[in-house]
């Protein structure tokens, strides 16, 4: 049997999204046993994932309390670290996944014995070893790339060679299962039987205010959605005070008629399967809901990563204020709470309702625009992969053009991707000169980068006899290093270029002249392959115009 | 060992005719009613008690309090409390025993122990863990306040050689003695970290451990 350990160090929501990656693992390798190892805390979540047979913890509380306090021996410390990864370490595996990529993780990976890895794991000379380029781009391109390009579940796929799977899903009691359907059959269905109502769970709170609704937007959303009668909306809580007032306080306004359903993790699969739709703002039960498979609008503000993360079923929707004025998309970008409560003041009621109804029927059309400054997306698929395409509101045509069109550059990169899928979603979303003016910013940039190549090779061959060349040498790197900061398509070669510099482990001034050399002519390729990219899709463009008789740069809701 | 064997033992009858303990003329339970003073050790002290199904009591006597202390939390926790106590004589627990022949499950005396050893006790530190309520039955803390104290700001030995010697794990010990023996533990983590070559799987371990019981966030380097 091939045994099989990804190792998750991340929260809640984020250790739920294992259930991906573990099903797609089953599916290549039906045979396996499949070990999550994740913090303690997360027990209770973990152990609702489909398709991991088996769960061992970290218990970092206990291992925080024997380091911290005085009185404890560190003896106490080293054998509960080493009881707890035991098993771990005397098992042989076959694959371990390093799923977060995090310090602790990396040198676990290290640690524990396996034929293969995925993911990064630390050398011998405190090197980094990424198992391969799909995980060089996740680790080095998707922190700094600004608008994130392509789905982590992409990627996580890429890393680990394996074909996306649908047999994902959270486990849910039966029992539940069955009272959660009766009793919203009972609320939405006429004596004929005949659905006249659909259940909306509204997630009231997220793990942190800045991403959370505001209550008199949810109070507008809720009276809008008793008007038309069509929604049945479901105020979702879980057991804690804040959450119990927040809930208490908004059903006030409806002389207590709200339905709130009060579930933690254990029970919530069984309501998130019965629901029609889900509205939330947090990223936990946006992962819980997709794993089951429900409809999602997803409320994204403050820092939550849009999408790196966002949903994935395809036809999910996400609102979210432009994401020129979102803060914190990528670390780097750290903004005040004002500029959290600026975004937030964006998203309206009838904004959500709006994009609810555009969920439930994808043919809707809402009665009057979007508030200024916001951006609906909807999920499509292009192949197996995830594409967030603006269907609806304001959204900046260049910063779009870049983060999709950057999707196709960079699986031409990481695979052998052909597929037509990202340019057809481009070419019907944006106009003629938009298209033309980007594709020449692009193959400026490109053109820009490779002369620098170019040069800085003639003068690394150089700076060995003359001192003029070397400094010359290092700025030019230098500027090749920085340029991933930009928010060009080039940065994701850029980027990945650094992270391989970066980690380049070598013996000697000799080895490392050719090791740069190589990396130099890598990066070279890669900005070819952008260049031969932007052409096809050129090509592609003009093909279309003539074909298509649809008039080119509208948006097709 | 007794760690109070210096100490002489008389038992009289209370009023209401319970056997008390005098150590060095000193009652250490009342002369009156030793059940009725444990009520009131019991009310002045009900509130941290009842909050935490483990109660750590510094001083055993003739375990009067304890036996309280156990009636109440077993009306609010059932079977699912736990209570240590900490006496340094051997004799006055002998006594206890001897008054006591019931044993409570839920109860367990750590008697005549030195502070180090103590603290080498599993179940004890399992316990700690926990974070049980502390308190102290007043006649036997003033008796033995040195000892108490020394417990209450213990600090564990800190150098490696003291460490590797409480270790379980031959092979952990083995890679420990590699190391200077004198150096504290997270001089230790340092060093390995700061090495030029990991070549040694345990070094990964220790990575890990140093990395993990950092007071920060384990989120992940791409965490949002």
């Amino acid at each position: 049997m091939k045994e099989i350990l990804i190792i998750n160090l991340k929260r809640l929501g984020d250790v739920m999204t294992t259930g991906y990656i573990a099903s797609s693992l089953k599916d290549r390798f039906p045979q396996s046993k499949i070990t999550l190892l994740t913090f303690k805390v997360n027990k209770k979540v973990a152990e609702k994932i489909e398709n991991i047979d088996h769960f061992t913890y970290i218990d970092r509380e206990h291992l925080l309390m024997l380091k911290r306090n005085r009185i404890f021996n560190a003896s106490l410390l080293v054998d509960s670290f080493n009881n707890q990864l035991r098993e771990l370490k005397n098992t042989k595996w076959e694959i371990v996944f390093n799923y977060t990529n995090d310090p602790v993780s990396s040198y676990l990976t290290s640690f524990f014995e396996s034929e293969s890895f995925c993911g990064i794991k630390h050398g011998q000379q405190s090197n980094i070893i990424h198992s391969s380029k799909a995980s060089l781009y996740l680790n080095e391109v998707m922190p700094s790339y600004k608008y994130t390009p392509l789905h982590l579940q992409d990627v996580y796929s890429l890393i680990a060679n394996v074909e996306k799977s649908n047999n994902y899903g959270l486990k849910s009691v039966a029992s539940n299962d069955e009272l959660c359907k009766q009793k919203f059959s009972s609320l939405t269905k006429n004596e004929d039987g005949e659905t006249t109502r659909y259940t909306v769970g509204i997630q009231l709170k997220s793990s942190s205010e800045s991403k959370d609704i505001s209550v008199e937007t949810i109070i507008g959303l809720i009276k809008l959605m008793r008007k038309e009668e069509r929604f049945l909306p479901v105020l979702l809580i879980a057991p804690c005070d804040k959450e119990i007032e927040a809930s208490t306080h908004i059903n006030k306004f409806f002389d207590n008629e709200l339905i709130t359903i009060e579930t933690d993790f254990t029970a919530l699969p069984s309501v998130l399967k019965n629901l029609d739709y889900l509205i939330t703002p947090c990223t936990a039960i946006k992962h819980a809901a997709d794993l089951c498979k429900t409809k999602v609008l997803e409320v994204s503000m403050g820092n939550a990563p849009i999408f790196k993360q966002g949903t994935i079923g395809e036809g999910n929707l996400i609102l979210s204020p432009i994401t020129l004025y979102r803060p914190c998309v990528t670390p780097k970008d750290q903004r005040s709470q004002d500029d959290f409560a600026d975004c937030k003041a964006i998203v309206k009621s009838q904004d959500i309702f709006y994009a609810l109804n555009t969920l439930h029927d994808p043919k809707y059309h809402a009665p009057e625009r979007y508030s200024q400054n916001l951006t609906l997306y909807c999920v499509r698929n292009v192949g197996e992969y995830i594409c967030y395409v603006p269907i609806a509101g304001d959204f900046n045509v260049h910063l779009e053009l870049t983060r999709i069109f950057a999707a196709e550059y960079s699986l031409r990169l990481l695979t052998n991707f052909k597929g037509d899928g990202f340019k057809e979603h481009i070419r019907t979303l944006f106009k003629e000169d938009e298209l033309k003016c980007w594709a020449d910013a692009q193959k400026t940039s490109v053109t820009y980068y490779l002369r620098l190549i170019l040069t800085t090779l003639r003068n690394i061959k150089s700076s060995q006899v003359s001192q003029k060349q070397s400094k010359e040498f290092i700025d030019r790197f230098t500027l090749l290093i920085d340029g991933g900061d930009n928010d060009h398509l080039t940065s994701v070669a850029l980027n990945m270029f650094r992270g391989e510099v970066e980690n380049m482990h070598v013996k000697s001034v000799e080895q490392n002249r050719e090791r740069t050399e190589r990396l130099l002519y890598g990066l070279k390729n890669n900005l070819q392959t952008l260049n031969t990219c932007i052409d096809d899709f050129i090509v592609y463009n003009k093909r279309a115009q003539i074909l298509s008789t649809n008039k080119v740069g509208e948006i097709s809701y | 060992m007794d760690v109070s064997k210096d100490q002489h033992i008389k038992i009289k009858l209370s009023k209401s005719g319970h056997k008390i303990p005098i150590i060095n003329q000193i009652h250490l339970h009342s002369a009156y009613n030793p059940i009725k003073e444990a009520e009131t050790i019991f009310k002045k002290n009900e509130e941290q008690i009842k909050s935490n199904a483990n109660l750590l009591v510094l001083g055993l006597g003739f375990g009067y309090h304890v036996i309280e202390f156990a009636r109440n939390l077993r009306s609010i926790y059932g079977e699912d409390f736990k209570i240590f106590v900490l006496e340094p004589g051997v004799e006055i627990y002998n006594y206890y025993l001897e008054i006591n022949e019931t044993r409570d499950p839920n109860i367990a005396i750590i008697a005549g122990r030195d502070i180090k050893s103590i603290y080498e006790d599993h179940d004890l530190i399992d316990f700690l863990l926990k974070k049980p309520a502390v308190i102290s039955h007043p006649a036997s803390f003033n008796l033995h306040n040195d000892y108490f104290t020394k417990f209450l700001k213990y600090s564990a030995p800190n150098t490696l050689g003291e460490i590797s010697g409480s270790m379980r794990s031959r092979e952990l010990k083995e890679y420990i003695g590699e190391y200077h023996q004198d150096s504290g533990f997270d001089e230790f983590l340092h060093t390995v970290k700061e090495k030029h070559i990991h070549s040694e799987p345990l070094d990964f371990f220790f990575l890990a451990l140093n990395e993990i019981t950092r007071e920060h966030d384990c989120g992940g380097r791409d965490n949002q």
